[in-house]
């Protein structure tokens, strides 16, 4: 009931970790949050895309977050989940380092990223959000997995004809 | 009783209505064409004249007056007919069919709720009375325009006048057939129609079931090797095993509600090859076969525009002219057959004329002529390679450009379209003889047929449409062109790949060959070795797409999920093959 009512003051957001660091994706995109599992590797896949499972009858891609954004990482971690966003009508998994909370935020905590991120990418950031301990990244999911990732992804793609 | 429109009829009647009359004219498409060679057959007149007058009736009930009015007209008509007074003849059957072409646009303008439809009747309802007439045998004067106008005002005067006594006898009849005419309707056609999107949603769910239920049982048989002897337990398998059959049965019904007969496909191209003959004066006898093979609803969607595209090609190259197939020594009435069936978890659908047969040296000259092949090349070909040139874009050997086909854009399109649903196509054909055209297609695009393999631990399932064998790697029978491997299947060389398209080069090449398999496969007369690991089962397999997000992963066609849980990825077998080739160039 809140969500509606303040739209502009306020964030809610699901904050989880990455290579030691904070992020954070708005909370309406966020559809639940896995155990690792195992994942089905896809041949000739972008190298951020750790593969498919099965959500609950449909076939998911599921990414490496860390790979996306660039960060140094390795193996994952007992804490590792896979959140499971939805973006453009189909529901991606991503995986990241461990899911933290949900929490509520006034936006005027939130700083813009120019001065703070690389111009790379400021395509994907919302902002930071100066929370009491941390600092948290906002990503903004349409642009991280659908924009840019459709443009590399449907080179030579087949459409949509099999649907 | 005003011409009704839109605002003055419920969107809901005006759907029943349209639903029904979808029904009737379908009916009439397919049977009024087969009136031309039956047209004495009692069963059929009756169907027809019972298709019209129940087209009547509910346009009279929904207050569509021209409808009711042309359909009067048609009724009378075939009323003659039926009761032997008259006799079909080519004027009959063409006033016939133009009635029902005007019937077609009053029915399309009511479902685009246009506003007082456009459409003239007069002219439609004119011919089928001259038709009436002079088949009985009264000399009418030839018609023309001004006296459709007259014939018609008079009409909307006074109902009976133009027809005259012939009809009045009939009336009480008509008031009988409504009654049996809606009573037959209700009991034949209790459907329900249903969002196919409902559909797939309900599959996805039985096909979760279908995964649980192994689980089940996998945890029964630990409980009960756990607990032998519990009563708790005993229940327990007792209930997870009529639950388990239950999800079978489910599965099963959910799988046939997908189903649809290919006969609501094949209605309408009765019509279509009659107007294609006639239109190039070819005389062709046109016969359908297995109309009520089963195919999933998704591909019928999708087999429609090849079906229709490869029985115009019968029509304009196959078949020939009555004079030229006389002066061949044939009957004058060429043959075009239709037919659908399945045959081992296949649908096989052909398209055979009895015509002139594909010009093979024609497709060999134009394939070399547009460098599609070398000269070399095509003095190779075997004549059964060579007719399947004729699927290679640009390929025809039509003498002559006709409006639907013959340019040489159809056939490379039917085939990729054939392919799109996991579909082969294949021609067979004989000079002076004729050709036939063999369409193999899955049961359902949703369930494939597949060989599960492992390669590095990840599970692969070949669509077995496509396997032609397997066998084990030894590495001495594996020898190197340019670098890349092949491998000798008989007498012909097929190159080695991995599962992601890469080929296979000597430098990397096979460290773990002693123990691997190949699994040879062919598409479009080119085979390929594909390295695995391990062969597993073979069994039926439920295709899922792939995310769109993995759409330009091209080498896989789709992704299935195993009794565990587990996604295994199905390989694209014709893209597989093509890059192969591509790399070959």
């Amino acid at each position: 009931m809140l969500k509606e009512t303040k739209p502009l003051t306020e964030l809610q957001l699901v904050l989880f970790e990455l290579a030691s660091e904070h992020y954070a994706v708005d909370s309406s995109n966020v559809r639940e949050v896995m155990r690792m599992q195992n994942i089905t590797r896809v041949p000739g896949a972008p190298t951020f895309v750790k593969g498919v499972i099965n959500l609950r009858g449909k076939v998911m891609p599921v990414l490496d977050l860390g790979k996306r954004l660039g960060l140094p990482g390795g193996e994952h971690g007992k804490d590792a989940r896979i959140v499971v966003v939805e973006v453009g009508g189909q529901s991606i998994g991503m995986i990241v380092d461990g899911v933290s909370e949900v929490l509520r935020i006034p936006l005027s905590i939130v700083e813009p990223p120019s001065s703070l991120v690389t111009p790379d990418d400021l395509n994907y950031v919302i902002g930071v959000a100066k929370l009491e301990n941390e600092l948290v990244i906002l990503l903004d999911l349409d642009k991280l997995l659908n924009a840019s990732e459709k443009r590399t992804l449907s080179v030579g793609g087949r459409g949509d004809s099999q649907n | 009783m005003s011409r009704t429109t839109g605002t003055e009829i419920t969107r809901e009647e005006l759907k029943v209505f349209l639903e029904e009359a979808d029904e009737q004219i379908g009916l009439l498409d397919r049977d009024i064409v087969r009136l031309e060679t039956e047209g004495d057959n009692p069963d059929l007149l009756q169907e027809i004249f019972r298709a019209a007058h129940t087209l009547k009736g509910s346009s009279a009930m929904l207050g569509h007056e021209c409808m009711a009015e042309l359909t009067h007209a048609m009724e009378s008509l075939l009323d003659g007919l039926r009761n032997r007074q008259i006799v079909v003849n080519a004027e009959v059957i063409d006033s016939l069919l133009y009635s029902l072409d005007v019937l077609k646009m009053l029915e399309e303008d009511l479902a685009s709720c246009k506003d007082g439809s456009l459409v003239d009747i007069s002219l439609a309802v004119a011919r089928l009375e001259s038709a009436t007439e002079r088949a009985r045998g009264v000399v009418v004067p030839s018609l023309d325009m001004a006296e459709a106008d007259t014939v018609s005002m008079e009409r909307a005067g006074k109902h009976e006048s133009a027809v005259g006594n012939s009809l009045a006898g009939t009336d009480d009849d008509h008031g009988r057939m409504t009654i049996s005419a809606n009573q037959g309707g209700h009991t034949s056609f209790q459907s329900v129609r249903v969002d196919v999107r409902i559909l797939d949603n309900l599959m996805n769910m039985v096909e979760e079931l279908v995964i649980d239920r192994s689980r089940i049982s996998q945890i029964n048989r630990v409980l009960e090797s756990r607990y032998a002897g519990d009563e708790l337990v005993r229940d327990l398998s007792q209930t997870s095993n009529h639950i388990a059959k239950v999800i079978n049965e489910l599965q099963q019904d959910v799988m046939q509600v997908r189903m649809v007969q290919i006969g609501t496909l094949f209605g309408s191209f009765p019509r279509l090859v009659r107007d294609l003959a006639q239109k190039q004066k070819k005389r062709v006898d046109f016969v359908m076969e297995g109309e009520d093979t089963e195919l999933d609803r998704n591909i019928i969607e999708h087999i429609r525009d090849p079906l229709i595209q490869l029985l115009r090609n019968a029509i304009d190259h196959g078949t020939e002219n009555p004079e030229e197939r006389e002066a061949a020594g044939k009957s004058p009435m060429a043959a075009v057959k239709l037919s659908a069936s399945q045959e081992e978890g296949h649908i096989v659908i052909s398209v055979e004329d009895d015509g002139r047969g594909i010009d093979i040296e024609a497709a060999k000259d134009v394939s070399v002529r547009k460098e599609l092949i070398s000269a070399e090349e095509a003095s190779r070909l075997s004549a059964a390679e060579a007719v399947n040139l004729i699927f290679m874009p640009g390929v025809s050997t039509a003498e002559r450009v006709t409006d639907v086909s013959g340019r040489g854009v159809g056939l490379d399109v039917v085939k990729a379209n054939i392919e799109k649903l996991n579909g082969t196509i294949m021609t067979e054909s004989k000079s002076g003889e004729g050709t036939k055209f063999i369409v193999t297609l899955p049961l359902t695009i949703a369930l494939i047929q597949g060989l599960m393999v492992s390669v590095d631990k990840t599970i692969y399932v070949m669509p077995l449409a496509f396997v032609t064998e397997t066998m084990r790697i030894e590495p001495q029978k594996i020898e190197t062109i340019r670098g890349r491997e092949v491998i000798r299947v008989r007498d012909y060389i097929a190159p080695l790949l991995r599962i992601d398209g890469a080929p296979c080069m000597k430098t990397n090449g096979l460290s773990s060959g002693d123990k691997g398999f190949v699994v040879v496969a062919r598409y479009s007369d080119i085979s390929v070795g594909i390295i695995v690991d391990e062969l597993m089962e073979q069994q039926e397999f439920v295709v899922k797409p792939l995310s769109r997000y993995l759409c330009d992963v091209r080498t896989l066609a789709g992704a299935t999920i195993l009794g565990d849980g587990q996604v295994a990825l199905i390989v694209d077998i014709p893209t597989l093959v093509r890059m192969s080739a591509y790399q070959r160039q």
